[in-house]
């Protein structure tokens, strides 16, 4: 009787200590992964407070300065000797990033709920199409659309434009259309998640297909919405080539073109370079915080659905 | 539905119909016509047939020397990213789809630098922090590993275009996450139960259950790390020696900075078949290895 009293108080003080370890191990592996994670950035703080470049792998400045922030924050000019002002550069990032979620987000949503909820000849193909759209690499379809967009009349509506959006207009233009097969992909595979059961609810009490969407889908789906105007939001702001095809004027200069423009040389410190990057990235950084209780999670849960 | 109108679908999918004919089958068709063409000067084209697509796997060739080696570093580039990101993205998803106290701060660390790597600032960042006496050479020199030319051998400066993308894994791994989080507990329990340890749990019970999201996963990378962009054309731009000068690159460079839009087209045609090859092969594949529960 005490033998085996003992040894089964062995294995349990055993297994206790293996999963200790086990836990260890894990906790380990995640700090480590969240270190070069975010040290980097963290390390970009510090370097936009410092005089000179840190030359240790300590983020702290060693020469503590204002002097970066203070210019970057000077507008127009931020401390450059090429004069583009940081904000202006905002806004004209906001000109189409602004339109492109708004859009995009809304009219991927009703193409999906059209596929995902009505019986109509065809629907197999249209699903298909938006698969194989899906997996269809930007590349192929990028020079012919700038050559619909710098021949008439299509030229005229964007190139040099004065309206406020308008000079954007080729970046933004396809979320009037859907042409986003990424989100429609998502929300379809949400809507099946949907039982059919409520829309049918909802038509016995004497509601049509758009109030079924507008009433009972909508708030069921306000997560997933929100993830998808976020993912179009950090696709857009974070755009490169796109802008970098379509550019203007350097008035019409985007974030994404002023920053790599201004550069360390002679002029700009890093301090300058680095307080310039942070205003570059605070507004996504703001906005997924701020969405992400929402956001986290939803975006898988959705890509494996169906 | 009584009474349903046959048409409301139609009306509705209008702009989803004008769009998809313009900004997807147009483009599609006129990048092949326009790769059959030869530019002459800049008002003139004449008919080459598959004249362009013979000179760009002609390694004497202007366009075609500049295409192979695009090929080939391309190929590198994937062959390592598509990979790295896949099995990072599932250790990681795997650790925390585990127990764990502050899971959620985990999860956002972890999906910051995806809301932020593809930014200019922090690709440009990424070429500060492997300058000589940047933060990666600065932490080997702790590590009592001599500093590193970065930028000066092609080894180097692809592993830093490499290092920024496996940096984004937050997507994929939030995907693999969702997925594990959907592995029936009571498969872990019977396997525990029958003496199995955690590292054989992992291989017959975790990873032929996310099968179906690893095809996922795999394909939506590898289509897009075929067309990487931003982080080799703002941190080397193409160097040293055009060692990290992507496909998507001597496109940019030959369509729209050289305005030769039907040998850009041909390059982009030639890519679209080789990712149109790997995506078929894969799925292809994919009854041999991936296993659909229901």
């Amino acid at each position: 009787m005490r033998r085996t009293y003992t040894e089964a108080e062995h294995s349990i003080r055993m297994n206790r200590a293996k999963r200790n370890v086990i836990s260890l191990i894990k906790y380990l592996i995640i700090i480590t992964v969240a270190f070069f994670m975010l040290y980097p950035l963290l390390w970009m703080m510090g370097a936009s407070f410092s005089e000179d470049l840190l030359t240790s792998f300590s983020f702290l400045p060693q020469h503590f300065s204002l002097s970066g922030w203070r210019e970057a924050l000077k507008a127009p000019g931020w401390g450059s000797a090429t004069g583009y002002s940081l904000l202006r550069a905002l806004w004209n990032t906001m000109q189409y990033v602004i339109p492109e979620v708004l859009f995009m987000t809304f009219s991927t949503l009703l193409v999906a709920y059209v596929v995902a909820r009505f019986h109509f000849k065809g629907k197999k193909i249209v699903f298909a199409l938006i698969i194989a759209t899906l997996l269809m690499p930007a590349t192929v379809f990028r020079i012919p659309m700038f050559v619909f967009w710098t021949t008439e009349p299509f030229a005229s509506l964007w190139e040099g434009s004065k309206i406020p959006f308008m000079p954007f207009l080729p970046l933004w233009a396809g979320g009037l259309f859907a042409i986003n097969s990424f989100s429609v992909f998502m929300y379809i595979q949400f809507f099946r998640s949907i039982p059919r059961d409520l829309d049918e609810a909802a038509y016995i009490d004497g509601a049509n297909k758009f109030q079924v969407l507008f009433y009972v889908l909508i708030p069921i789906l306000k997560p997933i919405v929100i993830t998808v105007a976020l993912l179009l939001f950090i696709s857009s702001f974070n755009d490169y080539q796109g802008p970098l095809i379509y550019r203007g004027d350097t008035d019409t200069y985007p974030l994404s073109l002023v920053l790599p423009m201004l550069s360390k040389d002679s002029t700009n410190t890093y301090a300058h370079v680095f307080s310039r990057s942070i205003v570059g990235v605070a507004l996504p950084i703001i906005i997924f915080f701020s969405a992400q209780k929402y956001f986290v999670g939803n975006e898988a849960d959705t890509a494996i659905k169906g | 539905m009584v009474g349903e109108k046959k048409w409301l679908p139609y009306v509705l999918l209008i702009p989803w119909i004008i769009g998809f004919a313009v900004f997807k089958a147009y483009p599609f068709v006129n990048s092949f016509i326009l790769s059959l063409y030869e530019k002459i000067n800049p008002f003139e084209q004449r008919f080459a047939g598959l004249g362009n697509y013979l000179r760009l796997f002609n390694s004497d060739d202007f366009f075609g020397e500049p295409f192979l080696n695009s090929l080939k570093v391309t190929a590198v580039y994937v062959f390592f990213t598509v990979p790295a990101v896949l099995t990072v993205s599932l250790l990681i998803a795997y650790v925390l789809s585990k127990k764990i106290k502050g899971v959620g701060i985990f999860r956002t660390a972890f999906y910051v630098p995806t809301v932020l790597g593809a930014n200019v600032a922090i690709v440009l960042l990424w070429r500060e922090l492997f300058q000589q006496n940047g933060l990666v050479n600065q932490g080997l020199s702790l590590l009592g590993i001599d500093a590193i030319n970065w930028f000066g051998t092609s080894a180097g400066a692809m592993t830093a275009i490499i290092g920024l993308r496996v940096w984004q894994f937050g997507s994929t791994m939030l995907i693999f996450l969702a997925a594990l989080k959907n592995v029936p507990e009571t498969l872990y329990e019977a396997a525990t139960i029958d003496g199995a340890s955690k590292l054989k749990q992992f291989q017959v019970i975790t990873i032929p259950m996310i099968t179906p999201v690893i095809l996922f996963n795999g394909v939506m990378r590898l289509v897009e790390m075929f067309q990487v962009f931003t982080g080799p054309k703002l941190i080397t731009n193409g160097g040293p020696l055009q060692s990290t000068r992507m496909i998507n690159m001597l496109i940019y460079e030959v369509a729209f900075e050289n305005r030769n839009f039907n040998m850009g087209s041909a390059m982009s045609w030639i890519l679209f078949l080789i990712i149109m090859v790997f995506t078929v092969l894969i799925f292809r594949s994919s009854k041999y290895w991936v296993h659909y529960s229901d």
